[in-house]
């Protein structure tokens, strides 16, 4: 023991004092670091919820601040960032906003939330391609629930936007967004099918957009909107039988909707006029085609004496054809030349005041003459 | 570290540990009480703001006058009446204590540093936690030092190592508060000095991330350098800096004696003069008010417009210029922060005005000049490179941050050659080593006192002179290379022995050898009582570059010596 107290010197007992305090004052800190952290959290607590209040009230400048005041308790909280960020953009303060999220996204480049307001700002201030790559990383981004619905949204709203861009490259990128997302809907949805239904319509891919409404319609054949939607996208695309199919019953339903009660005339005017239907008898294209060539030459002559010189020219060159029905039967390869002048003529006629009903059928027959088959 | 001067002799023989292995334990335990007690420091600041302010960041109208002037008299009595040497940021007391008080620090410092800086802080002078921060942990450092009866230049060393373990905590920058304790507090590295800072830095970084989190003081946003044109902005950003830090020092350089020469009994009310002045701007504008991190945060992430920003700046400066010159106790370093990322965001807002096509953040300006403004105003450009990178945690800043602090430095430096502390120092008639000045002393070297070698003065063995000549050789003592090349001494009479080859076996005496990049210190403790000493190529000992005498050496520092005062300021 004596020997024990030898080594044991001053030096030791007063490392050992010190250590001591130490101790003692590590256990206080952690005592009273509780106690603020405790606070802190109940600070920033009480702050965030007055920022939700706010923002539930329509009154995001007060939430700015509010959720200020709860992130200064608590710099780390992310949630208490988001809510900030969001709020400034309700407050219409994006360029703050956007200095939030970035903070966050470069801790959670991944979070679908995050991606999708930077999306928005990005679309915002019309940055297209950065607004593009944040809605892809949305889209494929973490959405702790219901992350399918999201990504259906977010392609959507990414759709949406392209759509809205008046720019050449960007129809094809909204069509392919929609391309994606028409894979990825459930058939059965009749709502999203119905957006996406009209999305493809104002993207140009009519067929697609007749799939959707179809799906629609399967569900619930009755839906007059999913019938209208696939009356236009069947109307538009040239397939008249079945614009006629939809807009048969829409008609009588709505037998004073001037608009459908057109549609539906042209499509019938189309149908009969047409010397190319399939399985049509030879007889009966001839017919079809003679017929047009009339409704033609007789609209060319009304024009003549106040158009230019080129009807006058294509009313010479038709006078001195005279296809009719008897010829265009025993020579079938001159209906496609007698069409080619039926749409001349009613082309150069058009300058000389509206169509008709039957020069609208005619018009729209040009066009699904000239569209590659 | 010094280890020859020990309190006691006997105390020496009955130690289990030496004084080197103590000096550095005790580092580590320096550390972590340094760090507990900045933990304490920071929750009894924020704690006074609750008191005086509620949990809102912006203070209540009824009392954001109020509040300051009061607590400002009470600060002000504890400070008059109980802790006189609190006063100030805690910097140059620590330097104080190094260089005059053996390394003495009082314990009433500490609990006096401690109470009025909280007091201050919390009811809203514009100043910040981290200088008094610095001195707590020194003052517990000299405290602890002074029970374990270390020896006095250990003593004196210990009060810095608490100081750059409480600064590390205050910041959580352990390399910035290493740094910076080297480079403006003790002065000078080496490796025993540096091993104990970096410990009790090291350990007081780890208590306070235990009790307050591991995360930077600041969340700076990403930034990428798009395009190398954008350091052009940067510079520019320096160069604003380099102003701002200017206008700030002057204008502490022209208060704080103003206002020293007034009655004492005006020093009661100075402090609440100042805390309702700031009150005043705090009513508009309550960012000013307090350390600021907050607001600093809100600027590294585009909360202002570079209007807002500038006026932040120039009434940040105002505030600290009244709470600093008033004598209320708190510290630089946050203000400086503040004011430096208001002035980056404001000269960044500016930039993207003029150059849309500049992308960075406004963020990455504000972060870029609090670098700028800390190496303008504290003089400490490495400390102010690395504790951007600390704070921020992002290292592509580096390169801006480099540019601009060197500019902020280098016109600081040009406008205002006194740094703020050597200032504050010569203000309270103390005359600190200027560790910038030292920095900044050219060196003499053995090349700035050697003459070249003549046949008078350096011979060789292989080729004497005939007897005759060698008597006639001015001098008694010889420079004379032996046959292996070897450039020893040889006295007259030895020479004339040889030369008339009465001495064919005699070899010239060894002597110390220089080489011309040595400093005159060294030529100094080499020379002793030679009379001369060869000065030889460092590729090549056998080769002669050129002989020095003392006579040389005195002659050097005597021809240089006027041209090293000229870098020395009068004291104001």
């Amino acid at each position: 023991m004596t020997k024990l107290f030898k080594v044991i010197h001053r030096e030791t007992l007063l490392l050992a004092g010190l250590i001591a305090v130490i101790m003692v004052f590590f256990s206080v800190t952690t005592f009273a670091a509780r106690a603020y952290h405790r606070k802190q959290e109940q600070f920033g607590a009480a702050w965030y919820e007055r920022g939700e209040a706010a923002l539930r009230q329509a009154r995001p400048s007060e939430a700015v601040a509010d959720f200020r005041n709860a992130l200064a308790y608590s710099r780390d909280h992310d949630l208490y960032r988001l809510r900030l960020a969001q709020a400034l953009m309700a407050d219409h303060r994006p360029q703050e906003a956007r200095s939030h999220l970035l903070s966050l996204w470069e801790k959670e480049p991944g979070d679908g939330t995050l991606n999708l307001e930077l999306a928005r700002l990005a679309a915002m201030w019309g940055d297209t391609p950065q607004a593009a790559r944040y809605y892809h990383a949305a889209i494929y981004g973490v959405w702790p629930d219901e992350p399918t619905v999201h990504r259906w949204q977010i392609r959507f709203e990414l759709s949406e936007y392209l759509l809205r861009q008046n720019t050449p490259q960007d129809p094809k990128a909204a069509q392919a967004e929609l391309v994606a997302l028409a894979a990825e809907l459930p058939p059965q949805d009749v709502a999203a099918q119905m957006h996406l239904g009209t999305l493809f319509l104002q993207a140009g891919l009519y067929a697609r957009a007749l799939t959707a409404f179809r799906a629609a319609l399967a569900d619930q054949p009755n839906l007059m909107p999913a019938l209208e939607a696939a009356s236009e996208a069947a109307f538009r695309m040239g397939d008249y039988p079945t614009a006629r199919h939809y807009l048969l019953p829409i008609v009588a339903q709505k037998p004073k909707d001037e608009h459908f009660l057109e549609l539906l005339n042209l499509s019938e005017l189309v149908i009969k006029l047409d010397p190319s239907e399939r399985g049509l008898p030879s007889q009966e294209q001839a017919r079809r085609a003679a017929q047009g060539f009339e409704l033609a030459l007789a609209r060319a002559q009304k024009c003549a004496p106040t158009s230019a010189s080129g009807v006058a020219a294509l009313l010479e060159q038709a006078k001195s054809i005279k296809p009719n029905e008897k010829f265009l039967a025993r020579n079938p390869d001159a209906i496609e030349k007698t069409m080619d002048l039926v749409f001349k003529l009613e082309k150069a006629s058009a300058q000389c005041g509206p169509a008709g009903l039957e020069d609208k059928a005619l018009g729209l027959l040009a066009q699904q003459w000239e569209t590659p088959r | 570290m010094p280890t020859d001067a020990t309190a006691g002799g006997s105390a020496k023989e009955r130690r289990l540990l030496g004084e080197d292995q103590l000096f550095l334990l005790l580092s580590i335990l320096i550390g972590v009480f340094a760090g507990l007690a900045v933990v304490c420091f920071r929750m009894a600041i924020d704690a006074a703001r609750w008191i005086f302010f509620g949990s809102g960041l912006v203070p209540p109208r009824g009392r954001v006058v109020l509040v300051p002037g009061a607590v400002g008299l009470l600060v002000a009595f504890l400070v008059v009446r109980f802790f006189p040497r609190v006063r100030g940021s805690g910097v140059n007391q620590t330097k104080s204590a190094l260089y005059i008080y053996d390394g003495y620090i009082p314990g009433s410092t500490i609990v006096g540093k401690f109470i009025t800086s909280a007091l201050a802080i919390g009811s809203g002078q514009s100043l910040g936690p981290e200088d008094p921060s610095l001195q707590i942990g020194a003052g517990l450092a000299s405290l602890v030092g002074r029970r374990l009866k270390l020896s006095r230049e250990n003593l004196r060393l210990i009060a810095p190592v608490g100081a750059a373990a409480g600064l590390a905590a205050a910041f959580n920058t352990p390399i910035a508060a290493v740094l910076f304790v080297i480079e403006e507090v003790i002065g000078r590295w080496n490796a025993g000095v540096l091993g104990a800072v970096v410990l009790a830095a090291v350990s007081s970084v780890v208590v306070e991330r235990w009790f307050l989190g591991a995360e930077p003081l600041f969340r700076a946003p990403g930034y990428r350098l798009e395009s190398p044109g954008e350091l052009a902005a940067y510079a520019i950003l320096g160069v604003v800096a380099g102003l701002a830090s200017m206008v700030f020092v002057k204008s502490i350089q022209l208060l704080r004696p103003w206002l020293k020469a007034w009655p004492r009994w005006t020093q009661y009310l100075l402090p609440a003069i100042a805390g309702v002045l700031i009150g005043v701007i705090g009513r508009q504008y309550p960012q000013v008010m307090g350390a600021g991190y907050e607001y600093i945060d809100q600027a590294l992430h585009d909360q202002y417009t570079w209007e807002v920003l500038g006026i932040l700046a120039g009434l940040k400066i105002l505030a600290t210029v009244l709470s600093f010159s008033s004598g209320t106790p708190g510290g630089l370093f946050a203000p400086t922060l503040f004011i430096g990322a208001m002035v980056g965001g404001a000269v960044g807002g500016v930039e993207r005005l003029l150059y849309p096509h500049f992308t960075g953040p406004l963020g990455a300006y504000a972060l870029v000049g609090m670098g700028a403004l800390f190496a303008g105003i504290l003089r400490a450009p490495m400390t102010s490179v690395f504790l951007v990178l600390e704070i921020s945690g992002n290292y592509a800043i580096i390169l801006p941050v480099i540019i601009a602090n060197a500019l902020a430095y280098l016109i600081s430096r040009s406008l205002q050659p006194t740094p703020i502390f050597d200032l504050l120092s010569r203000q309270d008639g103390i005359d600190l080593p200027s560790l910038e000045e030292d920095r900044e002393r050219a060196v003499l070297r053995v090349e700035d006192a050697m003459h070249a070698p003549t046949p008078q003065v350096a011979l060789r063995l292989d080729d004497l002179p005939p007897p005759e000549v060698v008597e006639s050789l001015p001098g008694e003592f010889f420079l004379v290379q032996d046959r292996s090349g070897y450039w020893g001494g040889m006295s007259k009479a030895k020479l004339l022995e040889l030369a008339s080859d009465q001495a064919s076996g005699a070899r010239p005496q060894e002597l110390p050898h220089l080489h011309p990049d040595h400093s005159l210190d060294v030529a100094m403790r080499r020379i002793g009582e030679w009379p001369l000493l060869p000065v030889v190529h460092r590729a090549d000992g056998n080769k002669l570059v050129g002989v020095v005498s003392l006579a040389d050496i005195l002659d050097a520092y005597r021809n240089r010596g006027p041209a090293l005062q000229e870098l020395a300021e009068p004291a104001d």
